[in-house]
């Protein structure tokens, strides 16, 4: 038996030497130094730390240690080899090892004695983090909770890099090796192993998600301690082989083995733990492949339509007891022999009754077959009623997303939080739709129907039992006839309806007769200081927020509440395929992350102390009432209001349209509803949601990549969007950010508003939304067919749009535009200077398109009520298939600046810009403005010019492959992406890379190749096809690109030289220009006899730049 | 109490043999383990403190056995190794107390006693918030044996103790060994310096290159020498000849040239006069004479 009094012995003594070991004192001094100034520089307002960190600073726990335990976990390794190392080295030693004690005694003790000292280091820096949560006066979390942190985080790192190490030691008996290759163990699973297979290798806990909500604890507390149990087992494992392995003999000659048996069952059972947690992350995915298998089986099973569901809950701690009375009619045009049903699978069914009368059923997983003693005749209507009970699946959640691709948790700063789609707790309660805990009709998510989406309009009842103390929230008026006992009476049919219930207080007011409110849980209304002198203006600036939204999108609010409701952080803000908002949007109830957290201008202290700067410095009086209507407005419109280009902060984890109101307007009150084009509610939405903004993302930092509209041209040129739809959109780089990935739901998106921006631009502005407006004002309540809006666009039009429509779904032929003769001068109008502009522009392809110019003036900058930058003048222009159009534009100012934003087109980049430089010259006459009819060109070439563009057959290049194995997996990785990339002037490539800039050659595709300078290891070559022997003048096209952090700083990259070699019949030429007298365009290089075998220019990387690059070359016969 | 070592034999994993066939019964008292660096002192040591197994034989300790009761044996000793010199981050008291820990002084009080009194005995008393790192050598030396001690083992294995000392940190150290063989313990000290078994071993054995060339007494080894020991005048050219032929223990020059004591059978000069042995000239005979000329 281990003698408890021999390891406390020798755990007291390691600890007293490591605690007195200068290395770890200066860790844990630079420890305790560094997360304490982070700490503090939290809770300064001034550091501009995200509100977050305040808003839960429970959590700063959770981060401390999580910083901490990189530290430590290599402080271990040193400190657990160094004492196996001492032990080998030192006879002294051997006074102890003298000693009646057993190995096991010895090593155990020893690594108690270790994880002693990481521990109070750990209990120090976890108490400086609950000392910051008491300072920050918003925190309300349980301190228990806390505690748990080092027992998840540190415990099973320590336990597992102890026994890692040792056993290290122990095999190759040096202590440098084994630092060494722990080390790199560590980098590399930071780095590269920690997101692989479900975070199962990061034991230092980074990436496995354990934020903590103050209104429902870890987001699964299961997983968390399974995945953190797989290194505290493997660790003892491999701590007991060590106390095997050890170079001292055994104390008993008896249980030699002992050790070994006992690390092998620890081993073993990590190994179970690691199964169990790779299980329950693959059931999940399997799961939702059946479901969807199974939904597939059935997608084209003729459904009944839910009229009415009455239904009455009741809250039985973690699982729910349910009875939904339905009425169901069926409008499918056809008998019924089979009713398909959704539940949640953990919904347990006890009774169907189909018109009072007990009816069997068939379940499998969400699905419930009911089997009818007779079949349901057309227009028919039933009463149905479900008698069910138990708890909720998550994994049910979601199916229209790629259950590869699936993630369930996400970062938001340095928090890893796991994504929970649906609570049912004792104390809070939050489900939706798509948790599928009332029955509805037909099936979910299928991919032989991808993105159709078509659910009843259903008059919903509601009525909630649950505990005394908590509050229910659902859609409709509500009525409480007791503690506990709430009922909802939606006014009208409602797509969907979700329940929330906690421990809330409510806040609300009245304003033309549309109660508005929050209900925050208790504890967390940190609100409400910040907003105390402005009750009198509250409806005031409602009732403006609300008439400015609905001028801007045109439509009016339909519904008679509109509610915030607190969930916690962890609620996924994921987007269905078919939908604009998250799931967080919800019929007259946006759910918003506790206390804000995820939300925009949610630090309203800050927030106002940045405001009272401001004026201060503006010598601005504000009363604080002003300010908090500035707070308040702010707020409003940047979470509910925000159109596409705003800014947001947590791009990774959600868009801009993630808590839009919009849905609320539109998605829960009316459908289109189409077989053949499911996408087009979707495409409408979208429409009627952006069709008023004018912001446009004109300032591209040049040497971002391409953005997310160039990636979706490049989609939309390899696959149409039936393609895109039914074989689904592989991510092409996953080295991308969240906010870069383009999901089928931007496509859709892209390709909708393009749609109907098309018909607007073709029908004229005004009229076309004006009938929108009407035709959708008509079907409130209600879905409509494809037939229906088509029966609008012919009757206001004259046009048929199916075949349209078809094209647009099935084609993969994009538009493409073409640009040429811009002309900027001034004109007299009476005794005024204007100034015009004109352009020609060709659409040479076979589809419409659509392009918005954009004129930027000078001295002028114009903001939006968010300051947003709003270009001076913006136009959206349509071009027909085969078309080319002149344009003349007149301005009172100077413009600067034109900018092309082609949206879906062959066009690369999506923005082209051409400066316009001051002119003189004055014509006479009015001007022209408007549009005429010019002749059509197909190209923009000199017709005697031949042209070898990096596009072009023509081209190639030729690259030293000679990189190290280190750089080589970096490009590999990088050829999975996009072929084109950004300008990364600060690290150019040493590989020649595409690059595409408005300023390069191209017809539709602006690219060259760009690398790094360097000794002329790398070449391009343009060989002409020139049949005809005769003088040519040769020209290269460059675009000089100016490397420079400030805007008119001096470019960097302004010593580069392009060194070409020209063939012609008498040899070669060797050719240096240099960048600083170059212009961006054709330049000149000389006129050369050119003989068809001698029609080649070469260009090297040859350059004292940072970079070079190679476009396009063009002979021009004399 | 006694230990019984039977044809033990230990051959490192490099095929030397460091010990051969040794057989020993050590009985209580001061035991002398006497022999030149890499006699097989060291490894036989090592094997009496559980720290190495022998290749062969059995050493029983009270009828107990070195490989089978480990636990048992390993109670009842004290151990000072001969490269006692490294320690980590700890005083001279706390150095101690971790050793009365280890040997089972479980309660804090007694121990604190028991630590205290041996800081007496050994005289660092006064040092005893030193860190044990900043001890002299003969400090050290002394924390060694007090450690070895603290828990009061009835066997005490000391390893080279007095190597690199000063006299007076040498005489003393000899003087606690001396006054613990007064007790019921067996004190087994391994050295290669005559004067630490001098001081009061009652027995001792020889052993060079593995084997046991001796064991006994120190009066019987130094009965052994009887007649083998000469004293001799000798001129410089005669002091050369012998130095040849005989193993010289001491040189003094005198007014005629040396005086010379030296071992040997038999020798071949004519004013040579036999002198009385001492455990120096025993020594000398054993190592230099008998196993050189064997």
């Amino acid at each position: 038996m281990l003698s408890i009094k021999k390891i406390n012995t020798i755990a007291r003594f390691e600890m007293k030497t490591l605690l007195r070991s200068w290395f770890f004192r200066i860790f844990a001094g630079l420890s305790i130094v560094f997360l304490g100034i982070f700490n503090a520089a939290i809770f300064v307002e001034s550091s501009g730390a995200p509100w977050l960190y305040r808003a839960l600073p429970g959590n700063i726990a959770y981060v401390n240690l999580l910083i901490l335990n990189l530290g430590q976990a290599i402080v271990a390794v040193f400190l657990a080899s160094e004492f196996l190392k001492q032990d080998r080295k030192n006879d002294t030693v051997e006074v102890i090892y003298a000693r009646s004690m057993t190995n096991a005694e010895y090593i155990i003790g020893k690594s108690i004695g270790i994880l002693y000292v990481f521990i109070i280091l750990n209990l120090i820096l976890l108490l400086v983090g609950i000392g910051f949560s008491f300072l920050a006066s918003d925190s309300s979390l349980g301190l228990g909770q806390l505690f748990l942190y080092p027992l998840l985080i540190s415990l099973p790192t320590l336990v597992f890099i102890l026994g890692l190490s040792f056993s290290m030691m122990i095999l190759f008996k040096n202590q440098a090796i084994t630092f060494i290759i722990l080390l790199g163990y560590i980098a590399l699973t930071i780095f590269y192993l920690n997101n692989k297979l479900y975070h199962l290798f990061d034991f230092i806990a980074y990436t496995v998600p354990m934020m903590n909500s103050e209104i429902a604890g870890f987001g699964n507390l299961n997983e968390i301690v399974i995945h953190r149990s797989i290194y505290f087992f493997l660790g003892l494992g491999l701590i007991f082989i060590t106390i095997f392995k050890i170079n001292r003999l055994p104390q008993s000659k008896k249980l030699t083995s002992l050790p070994l048996i006992i690390g092998i069952i620890f081993l073993a059972f990590g190994g179970v733990l690691i199964n169990k947690y790779i299980s329950l992350k693959e059931d999940t995915i399997e799961l939702k492949q059946e479901m969807i298998a199974l939904n597939n089986q059935y997608a084209f099973k003729t459904k009944v339509d839910v009229i009415e569901n009455t239904i009455v809950l009741n809250h039985k701690g973690e699982s729910i007891q349910m009875q939904s009375d339905l009425i169901i009619q069926n409008n499918s045009g056809t008998i019924i022999d089979t009713l398909i049903f959704n539940l949640n699978p953990l919904l347990k069914i006890r009774a169907v009754k189909l018109d009072d009368q007990a009816i069997d059923f068939v379940r499998d997983l969400h699905l419930i077959r009911l089997i009818l003693p007779n079949a349901i005749s057309e227009l028919s209507t039933h009463e149905l009623s479900f008698d069910y009970e138990g708890g909720i699946d998550e994994r049910t959640h979601f199916l229209d997303l790629d259950p590869e691709e699936f993630k369930n948790d996400f970062n938001i700063e340095i928090f890893r939080v796991r994504k929970r789609f649906a609570y049912l707790n004792e104390d809070f309660v939050c489900l939706t739709r798509e948790s599928l805990w009332y029955p509805t009709a037909g099936v979910s998510y299928t991919t032989v129907r991808p993105a159709y989406y078509a659910p009843d309009f259903t008059n919903f009842n509601l009525k909630v039992i649950t505990s005394d103390n908590l509050v229910a929230i659902s859609q409709g008026a509500q009525s409480s006839d007791a503690a506990g006992e709430f009922t909802f009476e939606p006014e009208f049919p409602l797509t969907q309806l979700s329940l929330l219930i906690g421990d809330y207080q409510k806040y609300s007011l009245t304003v033309d007769s549309i109660e508005y409110g929050i209900y925050a849980i208790k504890g967390n209304e940190f609100f409400t200081q910040h907003f105390t002198d402005i009750s009198d203006s509250l409806p005031g600036m409602i009732r403006d927020l609300k008439n400015e939204y609905e001028t801007a999108i045109g439509l009016t609010y339909p519904f008679k509440r509109l509610f915030m409701a607190e969930v916690p952080v962890h609620f996924a803000l994921d987007k269905h395929i078919y939908s604009i908002a998250s799931d967080a949007v919800q019929p007259e109830i946006i759910f918003y992350p506790e206390k804000g957290v995820t939300l925009e201008e949610t630090d309203f202290r800050s927030r106002k102390i940045r405001f009272e700067r401001r004026m201060e410095r503006d010598n601005e009086e504000v009363t604080p009432q002003d300010i908090q209507e500035r707070i308040f407005k702010r707020f409003v419109r940047g979470n509910y209001m925000a159109n596409h280009q705003e800014w947001y902060q947590y791009e990774e984890i959600m868009d801009r349209n993630s808590f839009t109101i919009f849905p609320n307007y539109y998605n829960f009150i009316s459908q289109l509803r189409s077989e053949k084009w499911p996408m087009l509610d979707l495409s409408l939405g979208i429409y009627l949601k952006e069709r008023n903004s004018n912001v446009v993302s004109s300032y591209r930092w040049f040497f971002t990549d391409i953005n997310k509209g160039e990636r979706i041209n490049l989609e939309l040129k390899d696959a149409s969007l039936q393609e895109l739809l039914i074989s689904g959109l592989e991510i092409r780089d996953k080295t991308l950010d969240f906010d870069e990935q383009i999901s089928l739901n931007d496509i859709i998106q892209a390709k909708g508003d393009h749609l109907f921006s098309l018909f607007r631009a073709r029908y004229g502005t005004a009229e076309f939304n004006a009938v929108l407006n009407q035709f959708v004002e008509n079907h409130q309540h209600q879905s409509y067919s494809f037939e229906d809006l088509n029966e609008v666009f012919e009757k206001q039009f004259k046009s048929n749009i199916t075949t349209e429509i078809a094209d647009w779904y099935e084609t993969k032929k994009l538009p493409g535009f073409l640009i040429k003769d811009i002309e900027s001068f001034k004109v007299m109008d009476g005794d005024y200077t204007k100034y015009q502009v004109t352009f020609k522009i060709a659409n040479p392809e076979p589809v419409d398109g659509l392009i918005t110019f954009i004129a930027d003036m000078e001295n002028q900058e114009t903001r939006n009520e968010d300051n947003q930058v709003l270009p001076d003048f913006t136009q959206k222009i349509h071009i027909p298939a085969g078309k080319a159009i002149e344009f003349g534009y007149i301005f009172n100012n100077e413009p600067t600046r034109i900018n092309f934003f082609t949206h879906i087109s062959e066009n690369l980049p999506n923005n082209l810009i051409y400066d316009l430089e001051g002119s003189d010259d004055i014509r006479k006459g009015k001007g022209f403005e408007g549009k005429r009819s010019t002749e059509f060109f197909a190209n923009l070439d000199e017709p005697n010019a031949i042209i070898v563009d990096n596009e072009d057959e023509g081209f190639t290049y030729f690259e030293d492959l000679n990189l190290s194995y280190l750089k080589s997996l970096v490009d590999k990785s990088r050829k999975e992406g996009y072929k084109y990339q950004g300008i990364r002037w600060w690290s150019p490539p040493s590989r020649w890379t595409a690059v595409v800039r408005s300023g390069y050659y191209g017809k539709y595709v602006r690219s060259a190749l760009y690398t790094a300078s360097g000794e002329g290891n790398r070449t391009a070559t343009w060989n002409a096809e020139i049949t005809e022997p005769a003088y040519y003048d040769i020209y290269c096209h460059i675009e000089k690109i100016n490397v420079s952090f400030r805007r008119n700083g001096r470019s960097r990259n302004n010593n580069a030289s392009f060194n070409f070699r020209i063939h012609h019949e008498d040899g070669i030429e060797d050719i240096t220009l240099l960048d600083k007298d170059v212009e961006s365009g054709w330049n000149y290089m000389g006129t050369f006899f050119i003989t068809p075998e001698t029609s080649i220019v070469d260009m090297t990387n040859k350059s004292k730049g940072m970079m070079i690059s190679a476009d396009a070359i063009k002979w021009i016969k004399n | 109490m006694k230990i019984e070592i039977n044809n033990l034999s230990q051959v490192y994993s490099n095929g030397k043999k460091a010990l051969s066939d040794i057989n020993l019964e050590i009985g209580s008292g001061m035991f002398g383990l006497l022999g030149p660096n890499g006699a097989g002192k060291s490894s036989l040591m090592r094997i009496l403190v559980t720290m190495l197994l022998p290749s062969a034989g059995s050493v029983k300790i009270d009828n107990f056995d070195l490989i089978k009761n480990r636990k048992e044996i390993r109670q009842m000793l004290g151990y000072l190794p001969q490269d006692f010199r490294f320690f980590t981050k700890l005083k001279t008291w706390e150095f101690l107390d971790y050793a009365a820990g280890l040997s089972g002084l479980n309660q804090k009080k007694v121990r604190s006693a028991k630590v205290d009194e041996w800081l007496e005995k050994v005289g660092l008393f006064d040092f005893r918030d030193r860190d044990a790192n900043n001890l002299s050598g003969g400090m050290k030396r002394r924390l060694g044996i007090a450690q070895a001690l603290i828990g009061d083992p009835k066997i005490i294995v000391v390893d080279e103790p007095t190597t690199g000392l000063d006299p007076e940190e040498r005489i003393r150290f000899r003087n606690i060994l001396s006054e613990l063989s007064q007790k019921d313990v067996i004190i087994v000290l391994s050295t290669h310096i005559v004067g630490d078994i001098s001081s009061g071993c009652n027995n001792l054995a020889l052993l060079n290159n593995g084997f046991v060339e001796f064991t006994g007494s120190p009066e019987e080894l130094i009965a052994k020498t009887k007649g083998h020991v000469w004293q001799v005048t000798a001129s410089g050219y005669e002091y050369d000849m012998l130095k040849e032929k005989y193993a010289v223990i001491s040189t003094i020059p005198t007014e005629d040239g040396w005086e010379v004591q030296l071992v040997g059978d038999n020798i071949e000069a004519s004013n040579a006069i036999e002198i009385e042995p001492n455990l120096e000239h025993a020594y000398v005979y054993y190592m230099e004479h008998l196993t050189n000329h064997k």
